[in-house]
């Protein structure tokens, strides 16, 4: 059979042909895609160092032009740019961590098919993805019951469960776990709590991963939450601080008179790519290492064992 | 012993709660909203503020909020009710008619409490009716405190034409509108990448600057209402001056005398083709309230036109004065203040003269104005080394165009403004067009039912004549298509809503 | 025979409603308590009267809603931008994994996949200024490319009919790699014996995709799918709004940029509160259709 792979002398899979135009065509795509999806990051970075004027206008394409770091240092004289980003790494680890302790056990509860009252488990963790009461009543519960707002507490607690985040890890847990492990483990004498934990924790290795880095990012990125309930300027994280230097323009521009606004403008767009460099990099370069544990057979070592 | 320690105690108690009591009586914590971080919190550490603070025994605790943020806090804010609310707003960007109308019972009135603790305005009043007027609802009552910004002009926007360009092509300055064609046509062929007319425009700004020859000038509230040729309200985009308008615009468009991308590009990107002071700016005109705002380091290529004539051989500028200089939601005071009467005699102090100009520039005693031995205040620009122009520093450094004021006519001429930039610049270029203003439309108060109304017929009836006149410039057709948008118009229920703008103003004549 | 009672498996498994416990205690104090604020749809809310002392408004918001001249407009813009981004942002993203999934080459793989997921942190506000930038026909590098091919793209901004399109292949753009790292860290939870077993059976990589990724993809991709038929009108504000014009207004205004526009000139917030509320409705009934059908057609389902 012409299509089967050979083993050779060194023990090298000699790819067929039907492999060979397979692989070209993936990495083929791949390159393109590569190109196509780097563009926009390179793009951003030039511009960042280049002349706004001359960035609006469309002149920088390949390589930056009137190059100069005035949009920099500007940034990173700002007061509060420090601050923020110590806010937001305080605000994205401790979210974080207690979005994984709050929302990965109740998708292992709910993946057990006999979880007595699933149904109605299941639809009470579902049903506020559709219905809510909406800005005003949290923000009065908020404020007035619990005395959270302005808190560091309100960053990372009230919202920290998310009904997408468990219905992935759920259909993570039905699908990776196969039943017989639970079952040898009950007449092992183990409990849920130390199966949960003990065995299925760390073959969740992946799902954990995914979560957390969702979950990070969501953290990192967030700047609503901070708007609406925090009023001390020292508590804000770096994204609302960055806002407030780029989003006020515009508005001020057309109902301000005199040249005030074109200086705001001039300012905002020194440092409106600069930003996203300097509040992205560090979560951009996150993913690296949470990308070992999607490496293929990152549960087989445990079934074995 | 045990008595001289009871007297103690009962003397400590009385002193802590005459302080607590004193504490509440004369601190108060006002919020204001201001365009922009950028400029930091100075503006609320003037000398002027301490000063008036000393006088009247008052302490202010500044609540600041950023105008980007603004919109939804301040939703929030109102829907909590009054335990999430300070003892004041300050500025009119803080609430709006639309915040306080409908709900009065947050708020304070003012009408009696005006006359028994604020001498200064009460005699404003009685000098300038008008003033009054503007902060009145539609019952008569008093909610806010009104401002009349100091050292305006007259005119809004004006047209600037470059200079450079005209002796370049040995053209004289267009006087009528089909001269003013002609002469963008001719710039848009002048060169690579130039045209007669660069912006990001929309029909608001439109009306007011490109069109006006046409005499179509609304008002600045965004209601597209303006005032005909014998001064009745009318809205403006159902007019024949309108339709005259548009298919001028039109005719401009496909003489490439105006950028192709007027409805599709971005402000940045307008800005990166006026302000590139290396290639040079590339519009022939610009309309601005001073040729530095819109075009910073070009502005030497650009003169000031005289409005030109319409086909009515009337000649237009943009002017809208109950808009720009008066305002009225200056000072609200919540119901949260447990002392509005005090409040109120320290927003007094804005009322003065001297007052208004530290406010506007500010303070003397920080060394923004200098005060003469003659009796004259000149306003000193900022030093080199700070890095900031004039009005930037105006805004830093004070409240600037927010917060009660009111300057008198004859003070004007006391103050001196520099003439290379800022107000200075401005007053000198109004003079050229001040003639030619004209009434507007006034900025008018409606009742909560309007409002309700207003906000739901509004955005379907602008996003409809918007978008008809963003088809008609590109595209044509304003003649043949004019009877069917005026039926389609009639269908979205547009006479209501004109019929509101109608009603407020028959109410404002009234007073 | 008879399965334990409800109570006795219960009890049993005990340990399942502790680890559940956190998670309900916060949803209930900070979810379910302010639910009582969809009221506000059924009332005329004025801030100064309080959630409970505004007057009853019953259905008036709704029906003001349903009788206003933009609403067939808006809801079709919102379906059509929504359907299309679904259509075409659904798929791309496994494509992607399944592709990532089959490079042997460990650091071109990551390279791959870092630089497909880094568009993902660029801000919306700057993404549609880059748009913008990118496809204006003077200046925009789009356009220029275009032209070397001979297609003339005109102004693709003013143009209605492309909306949507420059949404959604922007939204792809953007977003595909980032999308993309769920299935793969499915896909890492495929035993490698059964690759090796495929091999031994002689299938070529096509076929190995076919029969083993794929079928792994399968549940995760069911799931995904209906929770985001049940977000079908919730099209994002901030990017539609900041690459409307007035010349693509008739397919760019979506319910929320269209309730945006009223709230700035009075506070609507009733009938902000009904459209909310009609929307949510909506998007529950099409998730509950959705979850049904897949229920039958597969033992995939939300419940």
């Amino acid at each position: 059979m012409s299509e089967m792979t050979i083993r050779n002398r060194n023990n090298h899979i000699r790819k067929s042909k039907a492999d060979r135009i397979f692989d070209f065509i993936i990495y083929g795509v791949a390159a393109l895609l590569t190109l196509l999806a780097l563009y926009p990051m390179y793009f951003i970075l030039i511009a960042s160092i280049s002349d706004p004027n001359l960035v609006a206008k469309g002149d920088v394409l390949l390589f930056p032009r009137n190059m100069s770091l005035d949009g920099y240092a500007y940034l990173l004289s700002m007061d509060n740019l420090w601050g923020g980003y110590g806010n937001t790494i305080l605000y994205t680890l401790a979210g974080t961590v207690i979005m994984l302790v709050v929302n990965i056990p109740v998708a292992y509860s709910l993946s057990r098919k006999d979880l007595a009252g699933r149904g109605f488990f299941t639809f009470f963790f579902l049903f506020p993805m559709f219905f809510g009461g909406g800005l005003i009543p949290t923000f009065i519960i908020l404020n007035n019951t619990f005395h959270m707002v302005d808190s560091f507490w309100v960053m990372v607690l009230p919202f920290s469960v998310i009904s997408y985040y468990i219905v992935v890890a759920r259909t993570f847990f039905q699908t990776s776990l196969p039943a017989e492990l639970w079952d040898a483990a009950q007449i092992d004498g183990c409990g849920n709590l130390r199966y949960f934990f003990q065995v299925v924790l760390p073959l969740s290795k992946a799902i954990l991963a995914v979560i957390a880095l969702w979950a990070a990012v969501g953290h990192w990125n967030s700047y609503f939450n901070a708007m609406i309930y925090l009023r001390t300027p020292a508590r804000f994280p770096l994204q609302l601080v960055m806002r407030n230097i780029l989003i006020n323009n515009e508005m001020a521009a057309t109902a301000m008179t005199g040249s005030a606004a074109a200086e705001l403008n001039r300012k905002a767009n020194l440092i409106k790519y600069g930003a996203i460099v300097v509040s992205s990099l560090p979560i951009m370069t996150m993913y690296p290492f949470v990308q070992k544990y999607f490496n293929q057979g990152v549960m087989i070592g445990a079934l074995k064992g | 012993m045990k008595k001289l320690l009871s007297l103690l105690l009962v003397l400590s108690m009385v002193l802590a709660m005459g302080a607590a009591f004193a504490e509440d009586d004369t601190t108060f914590t006002v919020a204001c909203v201001r365009w922009t971080e950028v400029w930091g919190t100075d503006f609320t550490e003037t000398a002027f503020l301490k000063e008036i603070s000393e006088k009247t025994g008052v302490t202010i605790e500044w609540q600041p909020y950023w105008n980007g943020n603004w919109g939804d806090q301040k939703s929030l804010m109102l829907a909590t009710g009054l335990s999430a609310m300070p003892d004041a707003f300050f500025g009119s960007i803080s609430l709006t008619d639309a915040d306080i109308v409908p709900n009065t019972d947050f708020f304070v009135e003012l009408t009696d409490l005006i006359p028994q603790y604020m001498p200064n305005l009460s005699a404003i009043f009685e000098k300038d009716p008008e003033m009054k007027a503007l902060c009145q609802d539609a019952d008569g009552k008093i909610w806010s405190l009104p401002k009349k910004l100091p050292m305006r002009p007259i005119t809004a926007n004006e047209m600037y034409i470059n200079k450079v360009w005209l002796d370049e092509l040995g053209l004289p300055m267009p006087t009528t509108y089909t001269e003013l064609a002609d002469t963008l046509e001719a710039f848009s062929k002048s060169g690579e990448g130039r045209y007669g007319y660069i912006a990001a425009s929309s029909l608001q700004f439109d009306l007011n600057n490109l069109l006006l020859p046409f005499g179509v000038q609304v008002s600045r509230a965004g209601n597209m209402m303006g005032m005909d040729a014998e001064g009745k309200p009318v809205f403006v985009p159902m007019t024949e001056n309108y339709k005259a308008a548009v298919a001028w615009a039109r005719d401009l468009y496909e003489r490439g005398a105006l950028d192709p991308e007027y409805f599709t590009q971005t402000s940045d990107m307008v800005r990166a083709k006026v302000q590139d002071t290396e290639a040079g700016p590339r519009t022939g005109i610009v309309f601005a309230w001073t040729a530095d705002a819109e075009l910073l380091g070009n502005a030497k290529d650009y003169v000031v036109m005289e409005a030109v004539a319409g086909p009515d051989g009337n000649r237009y500028v943009e002017s809208d004065p109950t808009f720009l200089n008066y305002g009225k939601n200056e000072f609200v005071i919540t119901k949260n203040c447990k002392n509005p009467g005090k409040l109120l005699e320290w927003a007094d102090q804005f009322y003065t003269d001297e007052a208004s100009l530290q406010t506007y520039y500010g303070s003397i005693g920080d060394g923004k104005i200098a005060k003469n031995e003659d009796g004259t205040y000149e306003v000193l620009l900022p030093d080199a080394e700070s890095g900031i122009n004039l009005d930037t520093s105006c805004w830093t450094f004070s409240f600037r165009d927010h917060g009660p004021k009111y300057m008198n006519k004859e003070f004007e001429s006391k103050v001196i403004l520099p003439t290379t930039e800022g107000d200075g610049i401005k007053l000198a270029d109004d003079a050229v067009n001040a003639q030619y203003a004209r009434p507007t439309f006034p900025v008018v108060a409606y009742t909560p039912d309007e409002l309700d109304q207003i906000g739901f017929l509004s955005p379907e009836v602008l996003n409809y004549v918007n978008q008809q006149y963003a088809h008609w410039v590109t595209e044509g057709g304003v003649d043949e298509e004019w009877d069917a948008y005026i039926d389609q118009l009639n269908k979205m229920g547009v006479n209501d809503l004109v019929q509101i703008h109608l009603d407020a103003y028959a109410r404002y004549i009234g007073e | 025979m008879r399965g334990p009672s409800v109570l006795v498996r219960a009890g049993r498994n005990w340990g399942l409603y502790l680890l559940m416990l956190p998670a309900m205690v916060i949803f209930i104090c900070f979810t379910y308590l302010p639910m009582y604020g969809v009221i506000i749809a059924f009332k005329d809310f004025r801030p100064a009267m309080g959630i409970w002392g505004s007057s009853w408004a019953g259905l008036k918001y709704f029906l003001r809603y349903f009788n206003s001249y933009m609403f067939t407009n808006t809801i079709t813009n919102t379906l059509v931008i929504s359907l299309y981004t679904i259509a075409v942002t659904f798929p791309l993203p496994i494509i992607l994994a399944l592709m990532c999934n089959q490079m042997y080459a460990r650091k071109f793989k990551k390279f791959f996949q870092v630089s497909t997921y880094l568009p993902h942190f660029i801000s919306t506000v700057v993404m549609c200024g880059m748009i913008i930038m990118f496809l204006s026909p003077s200046s925009g590098v789009i356009p220029k490319i275009c032209s070397l091919a001979g297609i003339q793209t005109g102004d693709l901004m003013g143009n209605a009919g492309a909306f949507s399109s420059i949404y959604v292949w922007t939204e792809v753009w953007q977003h595909v790699g980032w999308d993309s790292i769920m299935y793969i860290a499915a896909l890492s939870a495929v035993d490698p014996q059964l690759y090796e077993a495929a091999e031994v059976d002689g299938a070529s990589k096509w076929q190995k995709v076919l029969a083993i990724d794929i079928p792994m993809l399968v549940p995760t991709m069911i799931t995904l799918f209906i929770l985001r038929c049940g977000s079908i009108l919730g099209v994002g504000f901030e990017k539609v709004y900041l690459l409307q014009n007035d010349l693509n207004i008739s397919s760019s205004e979506i319910i929320s940029t269209y309730l945006y526009k009223m709230g700035l000139k009075s506070n609507q917030y009733s009938y902000s509160a009904a459209i909310g509320l009609f929307n949510n409705v909506v998007n529950f009934v099409i998730l509950i259709l959705v979850n049904q059908f897949s229920r039958k057609i597969s033992d995939t389902s939300l419940f």
